[in-house]
């Protein structure tokens, strides 16, 4: 069962409003591959986490009444992380996305980028057509996050000095931040309190990071089949992440070649070292603190206990999955 | 603000662009855009192309403060080569000034604006799509 089902959240609405965003730009019938690029993206699936993240922000509010606005937005967010995905991929030269191609494997980095900026184009287009300035400050503020932590691990590369402070102030710009704006601005659009939104923005941060740690073990345990993706890419591409980060001195000592950069037998002895080792073990403890924070903020939240539920299912999501 | 008729264009332009300028740093500090440099040749072909259509001193800083980053955004983004090791910086400040672009739009309550600038720039995107 896929998150979207665990949360009870209407999959097939949520696919239709992304795709109509497309399918209804009259500019894109200017170029059939561009479109067929951004369709075949958004069906070759994904988690969804931010719609879910947004939808069930909304259950903290009047989402009833509100719930195509709600529906139309966690599009919107999806299509924003999907741009962003097809730009990742072409900053970390990546080949493969969700077990498909990537976007630059098909087409180029040329057409990929472009193809990544237009989706977010488009988004904001319709984007702008939503009234509440405080989604658009929002979610404008965790894209500028985005934007930053991706500058920090491209100029952090290969950069083994990292330590965990510096790790966790990346991921909290790279990804924690827009995950905080879908929760709260879910609980915007739905016209929940205030204090319960600015808890959920918070509670999202906690949530965010530490779905970002379990990314970061993910790529060094998962098998490249189910990843998506070629295992220890992470290391292997010189991004230095936590798993890395607490196996440095064992790394260190067996493979100081590794500690180059540009050894690529001693960064791939690394990636199995890191495996075996208890830096995953470690990893996994250090999630699991952000996400106890993040439960005790929410237990906080007077009442919607349906909407409670479901938040406290996609937690236990993010330590569960496997991809 | 309109211009005053008695006040000459020359100072105004100047004013103008120094108020763009420091908006412009301002947001770039914001961006965290390192080591940049503002390319007043690109304020001046936008002043150029807005100056005929209005007279309003508030509305043509704002105006060209937001084309401004539309077009550097526009511009590092179709300057990205194929296999480039410059590719990420360029794709990453693209989006950043993509960002600052809808930021600016945000703030200076211009939405109105951006959705006509915005829809400018896909056609731009869907060009340089099928050009390259």
């Amino acid at each position: 069962m896929d998150l979207l089902e665990k949360l009870s959240i209407e999959k097939d609405k949520i696919e239709k409003h992304l795709e109509e965003l497309f399918l209804c730009d009259k500019e894109l019938e200017g170029s059939i591959e561009l479109k067929d690029l951004i369709i075949e993206l958004i069906r070759s699936g994904g988690k969804r986490l931010r719609p879910a993240l947004l939808i069930t922000g909304a259950g903290f509010g009047n989402f009833d009444c509100k719930k195509n606005d709600v529906y139309r937005a966690a599009a919107m967010v999806e299509a924003i992380h999907l741009s962003s995905l097809v730009h990742d991929d072409v900053i970390d030269n990546s080949k493969k996305r969700r077990n498909s191609r990537s976007v630059n494997a098909k087409a180029g980095d040329k057409k990929a980028v472009l193809a990544g900026s237009y989706i977010f184009c488009r988004t904001v287009e319709v984007f702008s057509k939503e009234n509440n300035i405080q989604e658009h400050k929002t979610i404008n503020d965790g894209l500028m996050a985005m934007c930053h932590g991706e500058l920090q691990q491209v100029d952090e590369k290969y950069d083994f000095d990292i330590d965990v402070k510096k790790y966790l102030k990346k991921s909290v710009a790279k990804t924690a931040k827009l995950i905080s704006a879908c929760l709260f601005s879910g609980a915007a659009i739905a016209k929940a309190d205030e204090k319960t939104a600015q808890i959920l923005a918070k509670a999202g941060l906690e949530i965010g990071t530490a779905f970002q740690i379990v990314d970061d073990i993910l790529d060094f345990t998962k098998d490249s089949d189910i990843l998506g993706k070629p295992s220890g890419n992470d290391l292997i591409n010189g991004n230095i992440t936590l798993p890395v980060i607490y196996a440095k001195a064992e790394i260190k000592k067996r493979f100081p070649g590794a500690l180059q950069g540009n050894d690529k037998e001693a960064l791939k002895n690394a990636v199995s070292l890191i495996k075996q080792s208890d830096s995953i073990d470690r990893c996994y403890a250090l999630c699991d603190k952000f996400l106890v924070k993040a439960k005790k903020r929410i237990e906080k939240i007077n009442g919607f206990s349906d909407a409670k539920t479901k938040l406290y299912k996609i937690i236990e999501y993010v330590t569960m999955r496997e991809y | 603000m309109t211009v005053p008729a008695f006040i000459s264009k020359g100072i105004m332009e100047n004013l103008i662009k120094e108020n763009v300028e420091n908006i412009i740093n301002e947001y770039i500090k914001h961006g965290r855009i390192r080591n940049y440099k503002i390319k007043k040749k690109l304020i001046d072909s936008i002043f150029k192309e807005l100056n005929a259509a209005e007279t309003d001193i508030d509305i043509m800083v704002r105006r060209i403060v937001i084309n401004y980053f539309l077009n550097e955004a526009y511009f590092n983004h179709c300057a990205v080569e194929e296999e480039n090791k410059n590719n990420a910086h360029l794709v990453i400040y693209g989006d950043i000034f993509g960002v600052l672009y809808h930021k600016a739009v945000i703030d200076f309550d211009e939405i109105e604006y951006g959705k006509k600038l915005i829809g400018e720039l896909k056609r731009l995107y869907i060009d340089a799509f099928i050009n390259k």
